[in-house]
């Protein structure tokens, strides 16, 4: 049994498990160290999970979008960083305006929600386009061309709202109504976060029933399954791929709009990392499922907003915030060579496509 | 007549399309940045070149769907054209009743004295219309022109926007050579071309053009490089003699984008043994690249050695630590299928950007400050001091161009090796190399190591070449360049890596309007050669076949 099991490993794999070791015990260290120090106290730690927490909420709104793609074309959506970023980027007129003419502070809830609403459709209507100019003709090529395709049409978008809106950072308008912090569960927390959560919460249940319960769900899990058959059965393919990326992209304008909410402003180039957690999120929940991004994201947010503190500051790391935004590719790198399919996935990493 | 109808139609569309891309360009500011370059003086600016250029090739798309009817193809490329003029020159009109500039940044009152051709917004609809309408007729009665004239013209219009448009360094590089300026600087005007310059241009590009329409064709488009006997040997020692009087001819700031070039043609052949021959996607390659650069600066520089060493002696350590990294970073992600590697790569390309700026290792190689006094490479610094009037960027160049022959030397032998076919049956299909025999890890291995040798070998050459590095430099755009680059010239192309660097590198670095909308370009380059031309404009012989065919088709279905 034994001596199978030592015929089989080869030297990458203990290369591989080293690197994890490594990290594994790095990880350990510096959390031990963190924590007998007792640098913390208990109200400190429920702020880092809850701030965890609300990000990976707009993490998994956003990382729908790719894990839903993916479970459909097999393609990573390389333009989804630029899909999120769009919708807040163009509903920030909106809310410039609202707040200009006093609109914002006379109904907050009706004008963050056209805002939102706004914010949502623009990213759909970009992901809407996208697909159907640049993605669609490409359906049967080689798999690297759609890939290549999609950076360029996320660097494509990105440098044209350069170019249309400038490179400047625009700061969102900020309501009173969502200032200070609250009592909720016994908590006190920010009321900002506890609005995100609750409508990242809200968003991801309607997507939730959309896919499992709706005809509409059926088909786009129909297609995901067997696309040839699928339309042996008398779905529209090309309908159902568009109405995939449309509620994609709708869910990265939301989770966009809460972006803004969370840290007040907008700038041409903000979804990089953000889409790249996401991306991450999806990986970790098993790319293709969608509970599994939900699930995935709030692991990598919550990860995101201790990390830095606990075990990199436990290590002895000078400024560890300037690392947070490496902790998410490290986490992408460690599941990727321990379990590629992720939490909850199936093995889609190496070789199905 | 149903058929009829449906042409109208597309042109119509085509037209609208025209008016969205011209919008595009208007409102990221394109249009505004180039309206101080005159092609020729004093006639018209590269601003009017793109609005007219748009027209008219929309216009001929257009025409040419209706080839055997010159009467409809006429009216429907001026419908197209007329339609995108027409959409076009609602901007400057809407722009004038609402303050588009509160939200669109480039909306200025410049921006529309360009697109009415400053006649103001009313007017500007109807000439606009009617430049249309005149471009898709003029892109229909061109195209009536066949054999070497059509050449002649295409190729005049070509050589005079491209030489108007460096006209202003064209005059630089002939100042700089004394008396024998005056040969060619009566063709300038003050900004752009002169007529004379134009005149000239005709002649040569049409002269050209009748002495090789009038020859017939022979041994087809072998190149004079593949042709056997003494003509080749005599070809290649004229290439490589005006490759060695660049910089002396060109001047400073030619050899310094060339140098530039150079690099990047290093890095297009590390990633072009990844992705053209081996078919493993990698966006991380700029970390090899900053590998190389900081393992020089850190070996170099008296700032973080304490005896430094000369450059020459560094780049074989920063090579080795390239292969290093590029092995351990690789062998996690090897059984990866392609995107995942991609965006594995990607990953570690912005790990090390980080770190390289971060506080825990500035220490060792100075966080966001950087590194700067590092060693040039010393055969620079000779020939710097040994002949008179020569600059670093000049000298730096001869390295340069060392190391790429070599780097190219290298790549051709080995896509010809048994391990290249080995590369190339990977890409091909995994499964069935592997049945063959091939050690899949290994010999992916080796591509890595060889692409990461390059890759930092690019990386040394730049740190030696501007004597300073600093994190900033080490961004994703790098890795996209690259890729972009080999996408273009096409993927497992070596001339295509050259050509693409030339083009995309080259280009952009002469022309300071065009560096704020390069990336945005090269998105748009991605896409447009993907969906039409995926195998590079300079296509490897293979790559001609796989590109198009069905049997490679349902590998992305499954």
């Amino acid at each position: 049994m034994l001596k199978n099991w030592l015929k089989r490993i080869s030297a990458t794999d203990i290369l591989m498990w080293g690197i994890g070791l490594i990290i594994i015990l790095g990880v350990v260290w510096g959390s031990v160290a963190t924590l007998s120090s007792g640098k913390y106290d208990s109200a400190a730690w429920q702020n880092l999970i809850v701030t965890g927490l609300t990000l990976g909420s707009i993490y998994a709104l956003i990382a729908i979008g790719y894990t839903v793609v993916y479970g459909i074309l097999r393609m990573i959506n390389f333009a989804h960083s630029e899909i999120f970023s769009g919708g807040p980027l163009v509903a920030y007129y909106l809310a410039r305006a609202l707040n200009d003419n006093g609109f914002l502070a006379k109904q907050p809830i009706v004008g963050l929600v056209l805002v939102a609403l706004f914010s949502m459709f623009i990213s759909m209507s970009i992901a809407f386009l996208a697909e159907r100019i640049a993605y669609r003709p490409l359906r049967k090529a080689p798999r690297l061309i759609p890939l290549i395709t999609a950076i360029g049409v996320s660097f494509f978008l990105l440098y044209t709202y350069k170019g249309l809106f400038g490179s400047g950072i625009k700061d969102y308008p900020q309501l009173d109504i969502l200032k200070g912090r609250t009592p909720f569960l016994g908590m006190d927390i920010q009321i900002v976060y506890i609005v995100i959560l609750i409508s990242a919460f809200v968003l991801l249940a309607i997507l939730y029933s959309i896919v499992q319960f709706t005809k509409l769900g059926k088909a786009m899990r129909a297609v995901s399954e067997d696309k040839d058959t699928a339309a042996l059965m008398g779905i529209d393919v090309d309908q159902i791929i568009s109405a995939t990326f449309m509620i994609g992209g709708a869910l990265a304008g939301a989770g966009g709009f809460l972006y803004a909410l969370m840290f007040h402003q907008v700038a041409f180039a903000m979804g990089f990392f953000p889409a790249l957690k996401a991306f991450t999120s999806a990986v970790v929940g098993g790319i293709g499922n969608v509970v599994g991004a939900m699930i995935g994201a709030m692991f990598l947010g919550i990860i995101e907003a201790m990390g830095p503190n606990i075990f990199l500051d436990g290590l002895g790391v000078p400024a560890p915030n300037q690392l947070k935004d490496a902790i998410a590719f490290v986490l992408l790198v460690f599941i990727l060579i321990f379990r590629p399919t992720g939490i909850l996935g199936e093995r889609l990493a190496t070789k199905k496509a | 007549m149903e058929k009829e109808k449906s042409f109208w139609r597309i042109a119509f569309e085509r037209g609208l399309v025209a008016g969205v891309i011209l919008l595009l360009i208007s409102l990221i500011g394109m249009l505004e940045a180039f309206k101080g370059r005159e092609i020729i003086g004093g006639l018209f600016t590269m601003s009017q070149v793109l609005i007219v250029g748009t027209l008219y090739l929309t216009g001929a798309a257009s025409g040419k769907l209706a080839q055997n009817n010159l009467r409809q193809s006429a009216l429907g490329a001026m419908l197209t054209g007329a339609v995108g003029g027409f959409t076009t020159g609602l901007l400057p009109i809407i722009g004038t009743l609402v303050n588009l500039r509160s939200v669109l940044l480039n909306a200025s009152p410049e921006l529309y004295k360009i697109l009415s051709f400053g006649t103001g917004p009313y007017l500007g609809l109807v000439v606009l219309t009617i430049v249309g309408a005149l471009s898709g007729l003029a892109a229909v009665l061109l195209n009536l022109v066949k054999g070497w004239p059509r050449q002649a013209i295409n190729n005049s219009l070509v050589a005079i926007i491209m030489l108007g448009l460096l006209a202003d360094l064209f005059r630089v590089t002939i100042e700089q050579w004394g008396n024998l300026s005056v040969l060619l600087s009566w063709m300038l005007a003050i900004k752009g071309l002169s007529y004379a310059g134009v005149a000239a241009i005709l002649a040569v590009t049409f002269g050209l053009s009748y002495l090789k329409g009038r020859k017939p064709a022979q041994a087809g488009s072998v190149s004079i490089f593949q042709q056997k006997g003494p003509k080749k040997y005599a070809a290649w020692l004229a290439a490589g003699i005006g490759l060695l009087l660049v910089p002396p001819i060109l001047g400073v700031y030619f050899s310094e984008v060339l140098d530039n070039v150079g690099i990047y043609i290093l890095m297009g052949l590390g990633m072009n043994i990844l992705l053209g021959y081996t078919g493993m996607f990698n966006l991380g390659f700029v970390a090899y690249y900053a590998l190389g650069a900081y393992t020089v600066g850190v070996l170099t520089s008296p700032e973080t050695s304490a005896n430094p060493i000369p450059w020459i002696a560094a780049m074989p350590v920063a090579l080795l630590v390239a292969i290093i990294a590029g092995v351990v970073l690789s062998i996690p992600v090897l059984r990866m299928r392609g995107d995942y590697l991609g965006i594995v790569t990607l990953g570690f390309g912005e790990i090390i950007r980080i770190l390289a700026g971060s506080d825990l290792l500035k220490p060792w190689i100075g966080g966001a400050n950087g590194i700067t006094q590092i060693a040039r490479p010393g055969i620079a610094l000779w020939l710097t001091k040994a002949v008179p009037g020569f600059q670093i960027q000049q000298t730096v160049y001869y390295v340069i161009l060392f190391f790429v022959i070599v780097g190219i030397f290298l790549s051709i032998r080995l896509r010809d090796s048994r391990q290249g076919r080995a590369w190339m049956a990977i890409r091909e299909d995994e499964d069935v190399a592997q049945a063959m025999g091939i050690d899949l890890v290994n010999v992916k291995l080796l591509a890595v190591i060889v692409s990461s040798a390059l890759g930092g070998l690019a990386g040394a050459l730049f740190a030696g070449r501007l004597s300073s590095t600093y994190p900033q430099s080490y961004t994703l755009m790098v890795s996209l360049n690259a890729l972009c680059l080999i996408i273009v010239g096409g993927m497992g192309s070596i001339p295509g890596v050259v050509a693409g660097s030339l083009a995309l590198v080259g280009l952009p670095d002469l022309l300071r309007e065009f560096g704020e909308f390069r990336m945005l370009v090269y998105g748009a380059l991605l896409v447009v050669m993907m969906l039409v031309k995926p195998e590079g404009l300079l296509p490897a012989e293979a790559a001609k076949r796989e590109f198009h065919t069905e049997e490679n088709a349902p590998a992305a279905a499954d």
